[in-house]
């Protein structure tokens, strides 16, 4: 039985980002934030998510966590989550970069 | 024989005073601070002056300190009573305040600053070299040796050294003033204020000298019954001449292989063991490696390195194996804190914290999120813990205004690599985590961040996998090149938190373990955080689930900070779909443990120990509430249930019992009468019971054939107060601390459950009374007087040696109760 070894890698580069799309599960708060239309939607539906999202608590974890994972946290908030995934999937997909 | 005797002394060449410490303290120390001597690694803790506040030219030689108060180390001053007036204009309990800047996060515990000076007696021995090492101080810290300022240090949980040489006195009468500062909002949990582990100071005749942390040890193979290790020793102004002698000891002390090299070979030996015992959870055999600097025969410098022969592999196929055998991750999360001790890292308590773990099932821990004491890790690789060695809470995006990214930029290779070397010999360390819930990890600049900490680990330890603890969302999907990846993972889609992870930690989200294997069906993964109410569900997956090595519940323990982010609340029916937020004062404790903070096992750690086969059988029952109120749990909480079947003035009222078990049906009977027999679901079943004083007995079956029983019995009022030393013998050195634990209990000698009762306790003998009080998660009053609360029928006293051996006495009474004695003998 041999033991493993772990080698660093000798060099960086930025790796290719895949494109996405707006969604629940699919971008952080902090992405639909910082993107107008999606931003707008989430507000129709969640007219809340300002007075939440400015708890400084919660204001270091906008870019960790999705809709869909603070709905693990506020459940009132899971069954709100289809209607505006249907209306986030209307917007374009965002590109991603060398990939 | 201690390493200060063991290295061979010219005493010609050094000037050490002797005797003891000019500076017998008053009050509280009892034990003299010992004259340094010749030799490493020696206690430093004793005899200090502590001063809470700041103020000026504390740091010159000739400030008199004759006001300030004594203390010895391991010293914690936010978990003292807080001084007259540091209230903030809001309610002061003990030593927490209810406008604490920290605020919940910190349990309302109160930071500031604190001076610390000792006086000593030692001259630079000539031609060689006085260090001085600090385990840990929370959190900025400066040091200055007969007022030359030695340096400062903004991490409060890696450990640092300086030079004292070139500063001491010609006289040989020194003073070394630390000034520590805990300011602002720095942390999410309860840290502790001060020089809260231990100090050490070492003393060589030359300046040559084995680096610190600079032995490695490390098992290559293990095949045909003889374990190949690499060893590799860094050495600081060695000459050509010097060698190194290097030599295995097993448990028993007996020399299993030696060597002797010239320091130009010290950087690499291969040694061999026939017959190797193993290291592993179960079998958490040590072995020790000696290692000398020798120069024409004298004893330059000696360090004892304490390692295991083991090897751990991680395979999604496979899982985890240690030695070749499949094991799983038995995990729980812990922050540091030591209850009523507050940060205090006494070596007794750090190994009753480890103890009280393995003793509920736990194999795995993951110290939060942070380096905690070596005699923390001494105590996983002697009891049998595999541990997560976890470096950074943040990175370069805050949590906290004042927290570590303040100085993340500055200061995290430093820190990484301080962490990893003065860790890397445990065996129970089997990994490491570079961070927890990192702020903007999913943005190119952290994905960058992540590939370079990964990638500095792996330089300095490249027998270890990287892992990090992933919360919520993961990042979009990205493909790095093969140059920039992990060996193998060129090419290959993953997720920005994760791509250059070895393993991927996932803080609560089981709901996505089944469709991320799916993705990743090569990925390795396992909870790094959950919630004690999916045990059930997680370890059903995880059984059965090789790529899915293990869990860590979030938490192990109760600790001081995160105030109630556990347990549950009562709340109108009405309000039944209401969101639950944790409360806020007088909560100190984050009540969300499987043990309480006295160590004692709370109703999660029943599921858990029918879930990990400890047990068949355990049943709790819900404390009754109001017909109108209906019970909502916190997120990290748990039902307010008891093993009890004592609840006065609930008679006749329908009271739910809930059991788990490994059978698949369990019969529940009241005073002899079968109430009812039900199915096992999930490992768990409930019944309503009108409640009526007596017996509760339940009964589990599994395919009709009984495998376990448990019975609750209604006992009677408080009579008597019953003191039990957790030992039947304590240290009495200062730096021992002894666990006792009080309990009220009824005329039959059982302890009264949910029994509140005012306190008071009185000692006798060579100890101090250093801590003492009840698991309440409140502010109820001091950790620190002669006077506390049971709560739940239970409290904890702590005493602590003055260095003398002798017999201590404990004497707790309450009100109308028989007072309970215990006489405790400290060795």
């Amino acid at each position: 039985m041999e033991a493993p070894t772990y080698i660093a890698s000798t060099a960086y580069e930025r790796p290719a980002i895949h494109d996405y799309s707006y969604g629940t599960k699919s971008v952080s708060i902090l992405e639909l934030m910082n993107a107008s239309a999606a931003w707008a939607i989430v507000l129709k539906h969640l007219p809340f998510m300002p007075m939440f999202v400015q708890s400084e608590d919660i204001k270091p974890a906008l870019g960790n966590m999705s809709l869909e994972d603070l709905a693990v946290f506020t459940t009132m908030l899971k069954p709100m989550l289809p209607a505006l995934d249907k209306e986030l999937a209307t917007l374009p997909r965002v590109p991603g970069k060398g990939a | 024989m201690t390493l200060v005797d063991r290295i061979d002394l010219n005493r010609r060449d050094v000037l050490i005073a002797t005797g003891a410490s000019s500076l017998l303290m008053a009050g509280g120390v009892a034990e003299a601070a010992p004259a340094p001597r010749i030799g490493r690694g020696q206690s430093f803790d004793l005899g200090w002056r502590f001063h809470r506040g700041a103020g000026h030219g504390f740091e010159a030689p000739g400030f008199n300190d004759g006001a300030w108060r004594a203390v010895d180390l391991p010293h914690d001053w936010s978990i003292e009573d807080l001084p007259a007036g540091e209230g903030r204009g809001g309610k002061v309990v003990g030593p927490f305040a209810e406008k604490a800047e920290g605020g919940t996060a910190v349990g309302f515990a109160v930071g500031g600053e604190g001076w610390y000076r000792k006086r000593f007696r030692l001259s630079a021995p000539r031609g060689g070299r006085v260090e001085l090492l600090f385990d840990g101080v929370y959190m900025d810290s400066d040091v200055w040796l007969n007022g030359h300022p030695l340096g400062s240090n903004a991490s409060g949980y890696t450990p640092f050294a300086y030079d004292l040489t070139p500063h001491l006195s010609p006289s040989g009468e020194n003073v070394i003033v630390v000034r520590v500062r805990n300011e602002g909002r720095n942390s999410r949990w309860y840290s502790g204020s001060g020089i809260y582990r231990h100090v050490w100071l070492d003393v060589l005749p030359q300046t040559a000298r084995i680096e610190r942390w600079g032995v490695v040890v490390n098992t290559r193979r293990i095949a045909n019954g003889e374990a190949e290790l690499d060893i590799a020793t860094a050495l600081q102004d060695a000459g050509q001449g010097d060698i190194v002698v290097s030599r295995i000891k097993d448990a028993a002390g007996k020399t299993v292989w030696q060597a002797q090299v010239p320091v130009a070979h010290a950087a690499e030996q291969s040694a061999s063991l026939n017959a190797p015992n193993l290291w592993s959870p179960d079998t958490p055999n040590l072995y020790t490696l000696e290692t000398e600097l020798r120069r024409g025969g004298r004893v330059l410098d000696r360090t004892e390195t304490v390692f295991g022969v083991r090897i751990v592999t991680f395979d999604a196929t496979t899982g985890m194996t240690i030695n070749g055998t499949p094991t799983k991750l038995r995990g729980g999360c812990i922050h540091h804190d030591n209850g009523l001790l507050g940060a205090c890292a006494f070596d007794a308590a750090e190994e009753r914290k480890v103890a009280l773990l393995k003793a509920r099932g736990y194999n795995a821990v993951r110290p939060s999120h942070n380096l905690f004491s070596p005699a923390f890790f001494r105590a996983c690789d002697k009891i049998g813990l595999f541990v997560v060695g976890e470096t950074f809470d943040t990175w370069h995006h805050p949590k906290k205004p004042q927290d570590y990214s303040t100085v993340f930029a500055k200061r995290w290779r430093q820190d990484l690599d301080t962490i990893i070397r003065s860790t890397r010999n445990h065996p129970s360390v089997v990994m490491w985590s570079i961070g927890n819930e990192i702020p903007d990890r999913n943005t190119e600049e952290g994905m960058a961040l992540q590939w370079q900490i990964v990638n500095a680990v792996h330089r300095i330890d490249p027998t270890r996998p990287v892992t990090a603890a992933i919360n919520g969302f993961p990042g979009h999907s990205v493909t790095p090149s093969a140059v920039t990846a992990r060996a193998g993972k060129g090419g290959k889609a993953d997720d920005m938190s994760s791509v250059f992870l070895d393993l991927v930690g996932y803080n609560y989200k089981l709901a996505d373990y089944g469709a991320d294997h799916a993705r990743f069906p090569d990925r390795v993964f396992f909870g790094t955080e959950s919630f004690a109410k999916d045990v059930v569900a997680i370890w059903d997956l995880t059984d059965r689930s090789p790529w899915l090595i293990g869990d860590f519940v979030w938490t192990a323990m109760d600790y001081l900070g995160e105030a109630s982010i556990g347990g549950s609340t009562l709340v109108p029916k009405a309000n039944a779909n209401m969101p639950v937020m944790p409360t806020t004062w007088p909560w100190v404790n984050a009540d969300c443990g499987d043990i309480d903070l006295i160590g004692q096992q709370k109703a999660p750690s029943l599921a858990r120990d029918v879930v990990w086969g400890i047990s068949p059988l355990e049943i709790a029952v819900q404390q009754p509430m109001a017909d109108d109120k209906t019970e909502l749990l916190k997120a990290w909480g748990w039902s307010n249930e008891a093993q009890s079947w004592t609840w006065p003035g609930s008679e006749g009222k329908q009271l739910a019992v809930r059991a788990h078990s490994s059978g698949d049906k369990v019969e529940l009977h009241l005073n002899g009468k079968l109430i009812n027999s039900k199915a096992v679901e999930a490992k768990r079943v409930e019944f309503s019971v009108p409640y009526a004083p007596g017996t509760l007995e339940a009964v589990a079956f599994r395919g009709g054939k009984e495998i376990g029983r448990r019975t609750l019995t209604t006992v009677g009022k408080p009579a008597a107060i019953r003191v039990t030393a957790e030992k039947p013998r304590g240290g009495a050195g200062r730096g021992d601390v002894s666990f006792l634990l009080v309990e009220v209990v009824d005329a039959q000698g059982r302890r009264v459950p949910g029994a509140k009762l005012p306190l008071t306790a009185s000692l006798s003998g060579p100890a101090d009374m250093v801590g003492f009080g009840g698991a309440n998660p409140q502010a109820i009053g001091s950790y620190q007087a002669s006077t506390a609360e049971s709560w739940d029928g239970r409290a904890q006293l702590v005493v602590r040696g003055r260095g003398s051996r002798g017999t201590v006495g404990v004497e707790v009474k309450a009100a109308g109760l028989a007072s309970g004695r215990v006489a405790l003998p400290l060795t």
